[in-house]
């Protein structure tokens, strides 16, 4: 088991000050610690505004933490004593997927162009390679070579999917990042999307945090899960173990919520 | 007696050069003290069904039914200001945008007090009136599960987060006591306690006021958890529809199999990390619909015949139309 991600001390501060007649606001984020390793699936659940998306982007570089720093592989992926200059290599090695897919793909240029931007800036590939490399990932992710022609309005929602999964696995990472990466699918694209995770995860050996509203799939695809709230990791551990033997008030409530949901004959489970 | 009663309905859109069949021969029943479930993915007509039922739709739409009944009155009938009657005090409908479709301008506070009616409220001097209508409309806040109505009803809807507008939409379609309710996607987004809340207060109202709902959603585990019977919808066509249990225990569509397979919840044998069962393919577009059953292009057991539309056929109370259903052996 070899550790991909080594997060430490990561602390997040939001405050506006006070002025007339209205509260000081204070959002507190951290100290966070985790590890994961090569391959694992993390699953991240909680209340709305305990900070889950807000970890996420830290994670991913998007939002600058005050405190802490992320390590990937050896190497100092983000700290705040030390503000170098990112490798350009680095920057690869942790991707995330945004939660509206559909947004977040360039509406005014082709899927290839749009793959073709993060390898352009971040690598040193010549234009036939970066052709090549863009073909291979399609066909990867179950789209054809040709969808480098075409444009946001002319995909369906799974394809849609497909393509930011494509941008996001384009540069080799060894950390994925998905943002409720199931919510606004289908029910049948969901489950589409949720194999091809899974199959790219086997080959490409990705340790892939989520976070997700729907306790069904994290169940089912991840090793571990990381309950928040309130800014704080209240609980962490193996899947099965936080489904069956919730430790904290609010994993317990989550929990028997989700399993008031499910049906009679698989609550009674042998023991 | 069925509160609502549709048979054969058929909605086509112009779009000016071609003609869509959007929904084909939709049949939907809901009893009083029911709870239905529409179920489908995008893209199937869920929505526009329910605007269909709310009257709510565009000129270059052209609604058809050989039935579309209210309590026994004919809905397509009937004169505008009726039909406006009876969706304002029998029918409650909560749509699907929750934030997008409240009133950008106005507080919550007056929205929900403009949406009670004055048969509510109780009192005859102007003052006693306006406390009445105040702590219905708090009521109803506190029932939905918002508990901080101070700041939620004097704000606006661009301010508040999405679940707690979904629950004050939900509020605006309960605050006049209706007898049948449309929840269009209620708990979409929502996290797993939210909802659970959500879904008790609609079981609660079904069992003590016998009001009728109809759940549209693709969140099969919510609908499993609550509803009576259900509605299977694939591209506007229905697909299966019966009771739930009947549904749960033995599916004889393969669209509604592949529905049921893809939430890993209810395949209790499913080892962890394990494919999940699929159909092939994306759903078609409005504009692109396959000729006869829509599911033949993903469906595993299509063939030849599968290109004409298949009849409806019944078990019981289980209808069904498919050429070749789950519990027939292959020809």
């Amino acid at each position: 088991m070899t550790k991909v991600l080594n997060v430490s001390g990561l602390t997040f501060r939001h405050s506006s000050k006070k002025r007339w007649l209205k509260k000081p606001e204070v959002f507190a984020l951290g100290p966070i610690d985790m590890q994961v390793t090569k391959g694992e699936t993390i699953a991240i659940i909680g209340q709305n505004r305990s900070g889950k998306s807000l970890l996420a982007k830290m994670l991913a570089g998007a939002v600058e933490p005050d405190e802490g720093h992320i390590q990937l592989q050896e190497e100092r992926y983000w700290s705040v004593k030390h503000r170098v200059a990112r490798k350009k290599a680095d920057i690869t090695g942790i991707r995330m997927i945004f939660q509206h897919n559909s947004e977040s793909i360039n509406p005014g240029i082709t899927v290839g162009q749009i793959l073709d931007e993060p390898l352009r800036l971040n690598s040193s590939m010549a234009e036939e390679e970066r052709k090549a490399l863009i073909g291979d990932t399609l066909v990867k992710v179950g789209l054809l070579r040709e969808h480098i022609y075409f444009y946001r309005h002319m995909l369906s929602d799974g394809q849609q999917q497909r393509v930011s999964l494509a941008k996001a696995i384009l540069p080799d990472p060894k950390v994925l990042i998905a943002d409720e990466p199931f919510a606004a699918l289908d029910p049948t694209i969901r489950s589409q999307t949720v194999n091809l995770i899974l199959q790219l995860q086997k080959e490409m050996g990705l340790a892939f945090i989520f976070i997700s509203h729907n306790l069904g799939i994290v169940r089912h695809i991840a090793d571990r899960v990381i309950v928040m709230d309130k800014g704080q990791i209240i609980e962490s551990g193996k899947t099965e173990t936080i489904f069956r033997w919730p430790q904290h008030e609010m994993t317990k409530k989550l929990v028997m919520s989700y399993q008031s949901l499910i049906p009679q004959q698989t609550m009674r489970e042998p023991d | 007696m069925p509160l609502l009663d549709i048979k054969n309905l058929t909605l086509e859109i112009n779009t000016g050069t071609q003609v869509i069949k959007a929904l084909d021969k939709i049949n939907l029943t809901v009893n009083s003290g029911e709870i239905r479930a529409l179920v489908g993915e995008s893209g199937s007509g869920k929505s526009l069904i329910v605007q269909a039922i709310s009257g709510a739709t565009p000129p270059n739409w052209s609604i058809t039914a050989d039935r579309m009944s209210w309590n026994g009155n004919n809905l397509l009938s009937m004169s505008e200001q009726k039909r406006r009657q009876i969706l304002r005090k029998d029918i409650g409908v909560v749509f699907q945008h929750a934030i997008a479709s409240l009133d950008p301008s106005v507080t919550l506070g007056e929205q929900l007090e403009e949406s009670l009616p004055d048969q509510l409220i109780e009192g005859s001097w102007f003052w006693q009136r306006a406390q009445s209508r105040r702590k219905v409309v708090i009521n109803t806040v506190h029932k939905v599960g918002i508990k901080d109505h101070e700041q939620y009803l004097r704000a606006y809807p661009h301010q508040i987060p999405t679940d707690i507008g979904q629950k004050l939409m939900l509020a605006m379609a309960l605050i006049s006591q209706p007898k049948m309710l449309i929840a269009d996607d209620p708990t979409r987004g929502m996290e797993t306690t939210t909802k659970v809340q959500v879904l008790k207060l609609l079981s609660r109202l079904n069992q003590t006021r016998s009001l009728g709902i109809l759940f549209v959603s693709h969140d099969l585990l919510a609908i499993a958890s609550m509803s009576h019977s259900m509605t299977v919808l694939y591209c506007g066509q229905t697909v299966e529809s019966g009771k739930m249990k009947h549904i749960r225990k033995r599916p004889l569509h393969p669209y509604t199999k592949a529905l049921m397979d893809s939430a890993p919840s209810f395949s209790k044998d499913l080892p962890p990390k394990s494919q999940l069962p699929t159909l092939a393919g994306t759903i078609p577009t409005l504009q692109h619909l396959p000729i006869g059953c829509r599911l033949g292009p993903r469906c595993p057991r299509a063939q030849r015949a599968c290109v004409n539309v298949p009849a409806v056929r019944k078990i019981h109370d289980h209808s069904y139309s498919c050429h070749f259903p789950l519990h027939r052996d292959k020809v």
